[in-house]
This record gives C-alpha cells, structure tokens and sequence, in this order.
C-alpha cells in the first residue's frame, strides 16, 4: 500500500513540473535565515554567523539534487528528456516531419476506416445479443443445386419440427420473416419496417429492453401486442415512460407496445427494423402454424452451451431432410444439408460479393499504409544522414548506443502518435462518409466512434512506429563510430533507397490494376444491353390489399397516374398489374399447332399493363408493333406483344406475328409485336437468365385480371432522384384516404449487382490516386537526394564536357532502374491478387494483359515525371559553383 | 573532557527521530526540526540540516506526515510540517520496534557472566 502510494506520488512529482523545488529553495533560506540569526544572537559577527549557517546547512545543490531524485521516478524523467530530444529533432527538420506526419495520417487514416468497416461487416455481431456466438442464422444447401447455401426459406411446422428434433443441442428456435407496413391514411400515413416472429424470437435473441416485458415462448404470446425499436420511441412518443400499453396502428390492426427494444439495436439484418410484430398478427393465412405452402420463413437458433456447431448441423441436416419428405409440397424434397451461419451478416455462407470488395479494399488500404510507411522511412534516412554529425558528437560525449536507439525510436513513436491522432480525427469524419457508402444502415449507424476503433488506431499506429523506427535504427547499429570530429563513417544508404522505391512500386502496381480492373467491368456492366433503360423509372405504389380494400386498387391507381401525369418533370406513366422485378403471375396457356416446351422457365411470365409501357420501359420492338391505346379498351381484339425469348421457345425458327394464342377461354390471342431481350427477371449481369426468360404483355384494360395487384410506374425526364420526395407527396395526396404510397427507384433492384463494383471502383481509384502521389513524392525525393549528393561530381564531368542532357539522364536512370524492378514485382503480385476478384469482376479477366500494361504505363510516365524534375536540376548546375559545393 | 565524537545518523534513525519530534512539538518547520534534534542530541550527532529535506518528502510521500506552507517567526515563508493519523500509528509501531531493536542488542552485548 505504501510503496504504491510512494509510486504514485512520484509519477505525480515527475509530471506537475518545479513548483515544489522552487518552495525548497525558499525553505532552504528560510532554514540559513533562522540559522544565521541564531549565531548571531549567540555573539558571531554578521558575516561569521552566515558561514557557520551554511556549514551547518550542507550544500544546497546537494540538499536540491537528493531532494529531486526524491521527488520523481528517473526512469520516466530520463524518457521525458529523450522525447524532448526526438520532437527538437522533428521540428528542426520541420519540412519532413510535416511531409512525414501528412503521409502518416492518410495511410492510417485510410487503413483504420477501412479496417474498421470489415469489422463491422465481417466481424462485429450486432449489439445486444446476449452470447452472440451461440446464436445462428440457419441456411440450407440444395444438394441437388449449384451448391450454393440460402437463408432457409420455409413454413413453420418444419421450422417447429427442426427445433424439436435437434432439442437436446439447442435452447430455442425463432421463425420470422420481413416486412414493410403501412401505418395510417392519408398525409401522415408512415411505413415500419418490420420483423414478424414467432413465439421463441427474443428467447433466442436474448436481448433485454429498454422498457417493458419481451414476449416469450415461455408465456402466451398475444397476437396483438408490438415491441417498437428505441428510435421509434423517441420520435413518435417523445421517449414517454408511459408508452407501454399505448396502441400503434399497423396495416388495418391496432397493436399494443408491450416492450421497447434497448438502445442502438436495430435488428440483426441490413435494414434498422422500427416495430417487431408477432407472425400470428401478420400472416393472413388461416393455417400458418400448420400449412406447409407458405415457404416463406427464416429460421434463428440459439445453440446450447458448449455445442459443436459441425455436429449439430450433420444431426439437423438428418432430421431436415426427414421433415422435409413429410411437409413439403411434392417435387422440391431433394435433400438438403443445414448450415448454421453466426449473426453478422458479412460472414454468412452466401459470402456475399460486397464482402469479397471490402476485404480486397481493406487490404489494398494495407498497401497504401506500407508505402506510406517506406516513404517515411526514407524521409528519415535521409534526415538522419544530415544528423551523422551530431550523432557522432553524442557518442563522443558518452551516450551509448542505447540512448541513441531510443531516440531514435521516440522520433518514430512521436511521429506514429502525431499522425495516429490526426487520422482518428479524420476516421471519425471522412469514416463516416465511408462507411455510410459500404456498409448497410444497420451497422452504420451505430456509434461511430468507440473503443474498438480507437484501439485499433493505436494498434495500426504501433505498428508503424515500429516499423518506422526499425529501419534508422539498423542503420545505427551498423555504423562505426570513428575518432571524435571526423564524424560518424556509414556506408551511403543508396542501395537500401533504392529498395524503398521499388518496394513503393511495387505495392502501386496492384492498386492501379485493381482500379482498371473495376473500372473496365463497372463500364461493361453499364451497357449490357437488357433491352430495358430503367435508370429514370419510378414505382409508385399503394397497398390497398393490406388496407382491407383489394377491390380498389386499380380505381386508385389510375387516379395517382393522372395525378403524375401533370407533374412537370414527367415524361411518361403507366398503370401495370406486376410491379416489374418484382415476380408476376405465370400461367398455363396453349400454342395452336405447337407442344408445350418443357424444362426450366419454360412458362413465361405475364403482365397486363398500359400501352405505354412498352416505351416507359424503354424495350425495343424488333417486329411488328408495340401495344396501342387502341387496343388498351374494354372490347377492343385481344393481343400481345412477346420477348424475344418467348418467339423462340414457341415458334422456333417461325415468325410469331398474326399468330395466336389461347389462354383464359378466349379463343385467340394475337401476337403483334416482338421486343429485344426485356427479361421480366433482369439481371444487371445479363446472364443465362437473362436470355431465356419470357415475357408477354396483354393491355391492361382490355385484358383478364390476373391478379387485382397495381402499381403505377413513372419515367422522369432528368434525374429521378430529385424528384421522388414529390412523387410521393403528389400520390399520397391524390385522394385523402390512401394508406402509406411507397415510391422507388426501380433500378434500385439491381442495386445489389452494381454497388460492389461501384464502391471497389471508387475506393481503388481513391487510393491509387493516394498511392501514386506516395509514389512520386518518394521518388522525387529519392533522386533530388541523389542529385544534390552528387552535385560535385555533375559539375567536373560537365567540366570535362558532358552534355547537360547527359547528366539528367544519368541521374534519372537510377531511380528508372529501380522502378523497373518495382513495376515487375509488382506485377506479380498484382497478378496473384486480381485472381481473388474474378467473381466480383464483370466482362474482363483478372489477368487482362491489356490492364497490366495500361497500369505499368500510368506508373512509368508518373514515375518518369517524379524523377525527371528534381533531375533536370544536374543540368542546370553551374560547373564552378558545383566545384566549390561541399 | 573533550565531547564524545560526534556520530553519524545511524540508518534509518532519521525518520523516527523526525515523527518523535514533530509528535510532542506539533507542526515545526525544517529549522525547527533540525534545531530540536540537536538540542536533543546534546552535539553527539553530526546532522548535515539539509539532509532532513529529502527525508521529509519521503514521509510525506508515504503518507506519513502532511505539509503546508505557512510563514515562519522571521517572517519568511517555509513549509510546517505535520504527523497525520497514519504517522502516529507509525510511530507508535516503531517505537516498539526500536525498543525490542535496542533490548535484543543490548542483552547481546552485555559482558559474559
């Protein structure tokens, strides 16, 4: 106890500076005052009486230097001279430390965000959870499919029966599915987004609330009862105590608040969840519990304590595929195998290509670090050549050579801490930008700034310092000390100079190819021909079905299509049944004089929609006509028009024009027009889908019902960005008693495909960008280094009569060498690691010899430049100056 | 008579005659203690004064004594030092330890009967 509390006032003594010693001092002359005065009483003469005051005192500057070593710890008092030392140092080479720390901070800045972003993605469960390693995401592998794992998608009595048969390995099993529902009508209808569960969900979860009581398997659900998410407490109910048992209005129900979700859990998925509703509530099936054509379930497990995961899912898989021959419709009972996946959405089975572009990024960031790295340890070769001097000065005063270590450690701990604390103040800015852009809004938003990160900054910052500092400080080990004055004798560094410029090189080369690499498939997919032109399409869409009123989806629909109509900005809209994209109806019909084709997608899909749809979509007629007002009237001839896909399934080789089809009784159906590709399923990739998919458009008003489902769509003539927020004002309110208006970019669905290749482009091009001026910093360095070293020697060959043009090249030559060299290693590396991108990639090989050689070229003419300029200096030197330059 | 020669403090001595002095004085400043300890001394011993300041510091640091600056008899601003409740415990256990110190020795070096 005492000797800590000895400790401890000491740290205190060697931090809160002198003001203590300057008390000593007054005591000490207090103390030879009250002496003096004494002996001065006793007879002694004024002068007399001082002596003996101060023999018997003592020397002061002993009592001075017994008390401070008293006072603090001098292991810590030696440590803080030596970093007064190294930051006297950096400022004094105040040029390159600022270059250093610049350097510094982008590298772990862009290391840190991005590292932090696979965290979150990859690594982090979502908050809450209770032991969230035991809690799984349950996914099945058809074994008869392309081996590929799904989220399990099925009816609740397998689901039940799964949990039952797997018992004795797990605590509870939860099924819930997605959902987004309309609250209200009118102007001040909302959304929530949604979770419908079953009994066990929170059980499983073992999350506690911030309010209120869970529901629980272990007490009787009641089917009216919601859990709101804290966000959603707050804004509507102010963050009221009292709002447990108030109601809330969802679809055509009115719910009660039994619980409020805790603070800052948003649900275990991408979207932030607002209400959690239990499935007895939203399932509008009778026989939901016991049915089994509803297929549309997630299933969540909690395993026990100490469970293997491996052996568990061998038993599920066994006691699946036995529910499965019971329960599932005939013709889908192949044999599966369950796969439990942990909670973060990043790590599941279906390893998603977001995920793929995330970890090449953050590693690619990694290289970004290094450069920056052996850019600054450059720097400080080179600054410490100019310290040789001054080195040799110390050693010759006494300091070993671990005193000159350690500061030269402390210049790179300073450094590191400098630049690490500039970088958190730009993750926590710039990150967030980032991490918006990659990561889904549950993740995102979530405490932009916490410990994790903060010790992974200082992680990746101690790293570098020890990096930073390991390189000068062999190079002190391995210098000899000569005879005071004549200095420090050290091999010249040029060789390890040009091992940093290489190496720098070499780590730009893969982040250029990479770039090219996304650049070429983002532009490849981008004009993919689909057949469609969707970027300025709409979806604009009233669930009347979920409000009790089926019947009058089309009245309403219409009535927000005129209302549109008039908007300035749009330049077409359409009523249709099936939202395009987004599935549609498929149904039996026969080809006169033609067997019906077999095999898989052989039904096409049908939609019934407006005349202008065709135009709204942007699908190109190859023969006959695209679909008229004039045939979009009740009693008008029946027609339609087909893809591509659907005239050569059914009249290969043949002309399907003026010929008929017979579906719903009526005797015949004409096919007038045929248009290129438009698969009802577009893929942003193309793909086989893509070609063989049919379509067939019937006209909307003169046709069969399909279905009562109605949507309107809207092409905007400039961006429709801009305008969705008036869409939906304008639909919301085109009648009074509309339940929410939901309003979508309809490309929005291939969002998925196009945003990996997107943010991979943009982040790649983002630090190539960086790297290259890493890259051109450090070479111009290196060669004005070589130049002004060389000065001397410049100036007698010019003497001799070397042409200036000559000496530029000699002294450029060098640091092209060692580019070269960089540009192959490089390539090799670049080459390993483009493979790891193919499924991401789009149109182009990852070992394109087209991209490495637009990638060497990009980095030679950029490193040519960066060398030629301070080269171009040896031409300009003044042969009798040179000669006098030291 | 020449006075007995003068010793040096013997180890470890200082800190205890240090909390004595300040437990039947009171609050004393560094003169003040230099001053009672040769009085008490009677010249057999050689304080060097100025050794009682790192002395000082390090009971204060243990927590023994407290200190505060105030103004001394001569108008001059000093530090007055005091024994806190630990330091009197303290003192206390070191008595009784000195005491047994001084009784052990004592039997030690008694002449052999």
């Amino acid at each position: 106890m005492t000797a800590l509390r000895v400790w401890l006032s000491r740290l205190l003594g060697t931090l809160t500076g002198r003001r203590r010693e300057d008390e000593l001092r007054e005591e000490l002359e207090t103390h030879l005052e009250l002496l003096a005065d004494e002996h001065r009483r006793r007879g002694l003469s004024d002068a007399d009486a001082r002596n003996a005051a101060r023999r018997e005192l003592g020397g002061i500057a002993q009592t001075r230097e017994a008390f401070r070593e008293a006072r603090i710890l001098p292991g810590l008092d030696a440590l803080r001279q030596d970093l007064r030392f190294a930051w006297r140092a950096l400022r004094r080479d105040r040029g390159t430390t600022v270059a250093a720390i610049a350097l510094l901070t982008v590298g772990v800045s862009s290391t840190v965000v991005l590292a932090d972003v696979v965290d979150r993605l990859l690594l982090r469960p979502p908050t809450h959870v209770d032991e969230p390693e035991r809690v799984r995401r349950v996914y099945e592998r058809r074994l008869d499919g392309d081996g590929r794992a799904t989220l399990l998608g099925s009816n609740f009595v397998t689901i039940e029966r799964l949990g039952a048969g797997i018992s004795s390995e797990i605590e509870a099993i939860a099924a819930y599915q997605h959902e987004r529902i309309g609250s209200g009508r009118g102007p001040d209808a909302s959304r929530f987004v949604a979770i419908d569960f079953s009994d066990a969900y929170f059980d499983v979860l073992g999350i506690r609330p911030a309010l209120g009581v869970l529901p629980s398997a272990h007490r009787a659900v009641d089917p009216g009862a919601v859990v709101i998410s804290h966000a959603l407490w707050m804004q509507r109910f102010g963050g009221a105590a009292d709002v447990i048992g108030k109601p809330l209005r969802l679809g055509q129900q009115t719910h009660t608040i039994v619980a409020v979700a805790p603070r800052d859990f948003a649900g275990i998925d991408d979207d932030p969840v607002d209400v959690w509703v239990p499935l007895d509530a939203r399932l509008r099936i009778e026989d939901w519990r016991t049915g089994t054509h509803y297929l549309g379930l997630r299933a969540l497990v909690r395993l026990k304590p100490g469970v293997q995961r491996a052996s568990v899912e061998a038993h599920a898989s066994e006691v699946f595929n036995v529910v499965q021959r019971i329960d599932r419709p005939v013709g889908i009972d192949k044999d599966a195998r369950i796969l439990f996946g942990p909670l973060p959405p990043g790590q599941s089975p279906t390893s998603s290509m977001e995920t793929q572009v995330v970890l090449a990024v953050a590693v690619v960031a990694g290289l970004v670090l290094l450069m920056a790295c052996g850019n600054v340890a450059n720097l400080l070769i080179l600054t410490g050549l100019r310290r040789t001097a001054e080195l040799a000065l110390k050693a010759a005063l006494g300091a070993g050579r671990g005193r000159l270590l350690r500061e030269v450690f402390l210049q790179a701990v300073l450094l590191a801490s400098v630049s690490g604390a500039a970088a958190l103040a730009l993750v926590v800015t710039v990150g967030t930008i980032v991490r918006r852009t990659f990561l889904p809004p549950t993740a995102a938003t979530v405490a932009p700034m916490d410990a994790r990160l903060v010790l992974l900054t200082v992680a990746i910052c101690a790293l570098v310092a020890l990096l930073l500092g390991s390189v000068p400080a062999l190079r002190l080990t391995s210098m000899r000390i000569m005879v005071p004055g004549k200095g420090v004798r050290a091999t010249h560094p040029s060789r390890l100079l040009d091992t940093f410029v290489a190496l720098q090189v070499a780590l730009a080369v893969p982040l250029l190819v990479g770039t090219f690499l996304f650049a070429v498939s983002f532009w490849k997919i981008h004009h993919v021909d689909l057949g469609l032109d969707l970027g300025r399409v709409v979806v604009v869409k009233a669930d009347m079905a979920d409000d009790g009123r089926p019947t009058e989806q089309h009245v309403v629909h219409r009535r927000i299509q005129e209302r549109l109509a008039l908007l300035p900005g749009v330049a077409m809209t359409a009523v249709v049944q099936s939202t395009p994209m987004h599935g549609g109806v498929a149904k039996v019909f026969e080809v006169p004089g033609s067997a019906r084709p077999t095999g898989p997608y052989s039904l096409p899909m049908m939609n019934a929609v407006d005349a202008s749809y065709i135009d709204l979509m942007g699908m190109r007629v190859v023969a006959g006509r695209g679909l008229s007002d004039a045939d979009n009237r009740a009693g008008a001839p029946p027609v339609v028009v087909v893809n591509e896909a659907v005239a050569k399934r059914f009249w290969p080789g043949a002309s399907p024009i003026g010929r008929c089809i017979v579906i719903a009784s009526r005797p015949c159906t004409q096919v007038v027009g045929i248009v290129a590709k438009a698969s009802p399923w577009a893929s942003a990739r193309g793909g086989p889908a893509d070609a063989d998919i049919g379509q067939m458009l019937f006209p909307l008003e003169a046709f069969l019902d399909f279905n009562a489902d109605r949507t309107v769509l809207v092409r905007t003539a400039g961006d429709p960005r801009a305008m969705l927020s008036r869409l939906r004002t304008e639909a919301q309110t085109s009648r009074g008693d509309l339940p929410y208006v939901d309003v979508f970019r309809l490309d929005d669905v291939l969002e998925f495909e196009l945003k990996p290749l997107r943010l991979g482009w943009a982040i790649f091009l983002g630090l190539s960008a960086l790297a290259l001026v890493i890259a051109m910093a450090g070479l111009a360095v290196v060669t004005a280094h070589g130049v002004s070293r060389r000065t001397r020697e410049m100036g007698i060959r010019l003497v001799l009569g070397a042409e200036p043009g000559d000496l530029v090249r000699l002294m450029a030559r060098r640091t092209l060498i060692a580019m070269s060299i960089g540009l192959a290693v490089g390539a090799v590396l670049a080459y390993a690691g483009a493979g790891l991108l193919k499924t991401v990639l789009f149109g182009v090989e990852p070992g394109d010899p087209r991209i490495f050689a637009a990638a060497t070229a990009v980095l030679l003419i950029v490193g040519g430049v960066a060398a030629w300029i301070p080269a171009r200096r040896t031409g300009r030197i003044d042969p009798s100056a040179a000669l006098r330059f030291e | 008579m020449t006075p007995p020669p003068s010793a040096e403090v013997p180890y470890g001595t200082l800190d205890l005659m240090v909390l004595k002095t300040l437990a039947s004085l009171g609050p004393q400043h560094g003169y003040g203690i230099a001053r009672r300890l040769e009085q008490v001394a009677e010249g057999a011993l050689a304080l060097n004064q100025g050794t009682i300041y790192p002395a000082l510091l390090r009971l204060e640091q243990k927590g023994w004594i407290a200190s505060e600056m105030g103004t001394s008899e001569n108008n001059r601003r000093a530090r007055f030092y005091s024994l806190t409740k630990t330091g009197q415990k303290q003192l206390v256990a070191e008595t009784a330890l000195w005491a047994r110190t001084v009784d052990m020795m004592t039997r030690m070096l008694e002449p052999e009967r």
